[in-house]
């Protein structure tokens, strides 16, 4: 698979966010230190976590190639709307209808 | 708010954090926050005064009286329980009409007009009835909140209120 390492806008609860973003497909690969900048989530064993709250994750490959996180595979994890205009080097995380 | 001579405070939420988060879908809606900044009643379209009262059908007095006797005598129309069954929660959808909205508006701030209103159309697709964001994107466009696309909006979707799921007019 072709990978396309940009910059790229991600707004999140009306913040914008300047990151170095690699697409692969529907994937979109951050580091981890940007995702946690991001979102406010980070990585550990027992699956994603925030402050005193994890997701499992049953397969951790739909969000991480162990380095890396994909926003798509987290947002989808989360029931989390993503939208993306890759022309244009832009994004929405929003607000999953469940939180 | 300068121009108009403002003499109270005025908050204004340029990148819709207010009705993403509190799931707001009309203009104007109103909400009830005590003085512990908790909310005392929930999402509603109710009005200041009857200016519009044949084109929207609801009356102003009921909702004012019922203002008045929180704010004088601490009497709520209803109790926590309540105001949290009569809530309109959001559905997957009118969420991420809403993120396709703040991506169109950063684009248009941006210069990208084109690509704005692709995401504004796209929003009014998955969030059809949220005049939050179809109203809004009116006038960020250059046209009229009051003009024929907000007319047509209505004649579909009326006045968008919370006690249900908004469903377009036959």
């Amino acid at each position: 698979m072709m990978t396309d390492s940009s910059m790229l806008t991600i707004l999140k609860d009306g913040d914008e966010q300047r990151v170095r973003a690699s697409f692969e497909g529907e994937r979109l690969w951050l580091s981890a230190v940007d995702f946690t900048r991001l979102t406010g989530w980070h990585l550990e064993d027992r699956g994603l976590c925030r402050e005193n709250r994890c997701m499992s994750l049953l397969d951790r490959s739909t969000v991480t190639d162990g380095e890396r996180i994909d926003v798509a595979g987290f947002a989808t994890r989360m029931e989390m709307p993503w939208m993306v205009d890759r022309a244009e080097a832009a994004a929405a995380l929003g607000e999953s209808a469940n939180t | 708010m300068t121009a108009a001579g403002s003499t109270h405070p005025v908050l204004l939420d340029s990148e819709h954090l207010v009705p993403d988060r509190y799931g707001m879908l009309n203009v104007p809606t109103i909400v009830w926050i005590d003085e512990r900044g908790r909310i005392a009643r929930a999402n509603d379209v109710q009005f200041g005064n009857d200016a519009f009262i044949d084109f929207h059908g609801i009356p102003s007095a009921p909702h004012l009286e019922a203002l008045r006797r929180w704010v004088n005598d601490d009497v709520r129309p209803s109790d926590d329980g309540a105001e949290r069954k009569r809530q309109l929660l959001p559905t997957a959808d009118e969420q991420g009409g809403r993120a396709c909205f703040s991506l169109a508006w950063y684009l248009w701030r941006s210069g990208r007009e084109d690509a704005a209103a692709r995401w504004f159309q796209r929003a009014g697709e998955l969030a059809p009835y949220d005049y939050a964001i179809r109203r809004a994107a009116l006038p960020i466009q250059g046209k009229d909140p009051m003009g024929p696309d907000f007319f047509e909006l209505y004649a579909k979707w009326g006045t968008p209120g919370y006690a249900e799921r908004p469903k377009p007019k036959a």
